[in-house]
């Protein structure tokens, strides 16, 4: 299983590379983003940088790659024609969707690394973290939960052909929705509990309060309780939709249809 | 011998499609309509029938892909419903066409990752790698991206991604479609070998001659039904009272080609239009008969190359699934 998943990985991360898209989205794609991030944020504190032009468009490579790419990669293999046989094959179908989001995961991270360094080193742009270590324990966690409502959105997936219109027409509102540039506060009222039921928010509010410099185990409470629940929620869902696509897929007979 | 490895009883499978755009509307499609037969060890059985006749949906349906919404399948001892766990590790499937595989992988790779999904242990994924690149003949571009390769370089290695788990039972969906003859004879070629190594073989297919070459036994299906079963020898053997009156003829209507049908000793009247001239097959146990009404019917159009000659694989199809006049 261990040997299917890394060989899943190492697959997916070739095959997603090898898209001049994919490697627009983790090369270019975020130096756009961090340069626009740069000039509406160049006047304020370092660390509103940090919080709304290093994590905004580091979230926003995240959120391409991790949860879009991984989402996108399905269709990708029922066009190929390859989704029935590795979903007929021994090893389990959840292997190879979790082997394609962690893929996609290190190829995200990596890419809001380039965003960072892009921005420290040529727009200069200073950094302190009080907490490395609390910070990298809570970079992992985020990681974690974007992978669980990643596997959660493929699933939707691998049933409908359908789900790739519905993802492209809301990429960019995500943006907006989950406050990658912004506080979800400022957003109107009504707005507010959908952004909450999204773990992004949750995720970047977590960084971001572990990132202040007045940083204290309280501070991150709560937004670490939320992004524990909603991720609880959706891996409960992705579960059940799992079992669910299993039944499903081999009633509809649609995973050959593209 | 004689041992049976597959076991199909009353398999019936509907689809449920939508049509409108609006206003939809639910239909459903019976692709199998109560489908029995059984495939014994060791044997290379084919389905044949035209196109919709339910072949890739039995072959789906077998290989745990679909389930069947009422009758009873046995695999290799297993249920394909409900022992998916035990069976997938001792089949595998090919399905015809250039897809099924990463284009933008090499072959050596593409064999490397399906390998990990059967769980092939890595000690002997190298050595089993190479002997199946060599088995279809493409060890000399095993490192080269697959998006390179010919259609039938592509059908090859799918032939050998399919058989990375060893499996007992490979099933062959239309595995030589759109191939030139070359390659076709290359694919029976490695079909029969693999045949000879042991491996039970389940093929569709729409070429005669294929099925005539390879199939130990042959079920014809239509429209969701079982036609008839038995071995190609046989299938001939049956008809061979039968006769096939074939001749080209220039300047005869469609109405004339209709009567030819109504000759109640003709079984099966086949017509093709080539630009002016049509060909024409006729089926018939009076071949005495026939030829003297073939010219007073077509009535002074030019008739000629006519041959009477014994019924063909595909001649027994035509009179099996074509109806009257096809």
């Amino acid at each position: 299983m261990m040997r299917a998943l890394l060989r899943t990985i190492r697959v997916h991360m070739g095959l997603s590379m090898a898209r001049p898209m994919f490697q627009f989205i983790i090369w270019a794609s975020p130096l756009f983003l961090a340069t626009i991030a740069i000039f509406i944020y160049s006047s304020r504190s370092p660390e509103d940088i940090f919080h709304y032009v290093i994590l905004g468009s580091g979230f926003m490579a995240l959120w391409s790659s991790i949860v879009f790419s991984s989402a996108s990669d399905i269709n990708r293999e029922r066009y190929y024609g390859t989704l029935e046989i590795i979903f007929v094959s021994p090893v389990p179908f959840f292997i190879v969707l979790i082997g394609k989001i962690i893929g996609n995961t290190i190829w995200g991270f990596l890419s809001m690394v380039i965003s960072f360094i892009y921005l420290v080193f040529l727009f200069g742009v200073h950094i302190t973290i009080p907490n490395p270590m609390v910070f990298f324990l809570c970079t992992l966690f985020v990681l974690l939960a974007l992978t669980v409502f990643s596997f959660f959105l493929s699933l939707a997936f691998t049933l409908s052909r359908q789900a790739e219109a519905l993802m492209n027409f809301i990429e960019y509102p995500i943006y907006l929705i989950c406050g990658f540039m912004f506080p979800v506060s400022i957003l109107p009222i009504w707005v507010q509990p959908i952004s909450y039921l999204l773990p992004p928010t949750w995720a970047i509010e977590l960084l971001r309060a572990v990132s202040t410099n007045e940083f204290s185990i309280n501070m991150i409470e709560k937004s670490l309780i939320g992004l524990v629940v909603v991720t609880m929620i959706y891996m409960v869902l992705g579960i059940f939709c799992y079992r669910a696509v299993e039944k499903k897929a081999r009633i509809s007979g649609k995973l050959g249809v593209y | 011998m004689n041992n049976t490895i597959i076991d199909v009883s009353h398999v019936k499978r509907s689809y449920k499609t939508e049509e409108g755009i609006i206003k939809k509307k639910q239909k459903v499609v019976e692709a199998l309509k109560g489908i029995s037969f059984s495939v014994q060890e060791g044997e290379i059985f084919g389905l044949l029938g035209p196109n919709g006749a339910g072949k890739t949906t039995m072959i789906k349906t077998l290989t745990t892909m679909l389930t069947p919404t009422s009758g009873e399948i046995s695999v290799l001892g297993f249920n394909p419903v409900t022992e998916t766990k035990q069976l997938r590790p001792h089949i595998n499937f090919i399905l015809g066409g250039e897809r099924n595989l990463y284009w933008r992988l090499s072959a050596y790779d593409n064999l490397a990752y399906f390998s990990d999904l059967y769980r092939i242990p890595r000690a002997v994924q190298k050595a089993k790698i190479n002997e199946l690149l060599e088995l279809v003949n493409l060890q000399d571009v095993a490192h080269q991206r697959v998006e390179t390769f010919s259609k039938g370089m592509k059908q090859r290695l799918q032939i050998a991604r399919g058989l990375v788990n060893n499996p007992k039972i490979l099933f062959l969906d239309e595995p030589s479609i759109g191939l030139d003859p070359v390659s076709a004879r290359k694919l029976r070629e490695i079909i029969r070998e693999l045949n000879n190594r042991g491996t039970t073989i389940l093929l569709t297919t729409h070429y005669m001659y294929e099925a005539d070459e390879l199939c130990d036994r042959i079920a014809f299906i239509d429209k969701g039904n079982l036609v008839a079963i038995d071995t190609p020898q046989n299938f001939k053997l049956k008809a061979d009272n039968v006769s096939i009156i074939a001749f080209t003829t220039l300047g005869t209507s469609e109405k004339n080609i209709h009567r030819l049908s109504d000759l109640p000793i003709i079984h099966h009247v086949q017509a093709e239009n080539r630009g002016y001239l049509t060909n024409i097959k006729l089926h018939t146990h009076d071949p005495q008969t026939v030829v003297p009404f073939i010219y007073e019917t077509l009535n002074g159009a030019a008739i000629q190359d006519l041959t009477i000659t014994k019924p063909s694989l595909e001649d027994v199809y035509v009179e099996l699934i074509g109806g009257k006049v096809s």
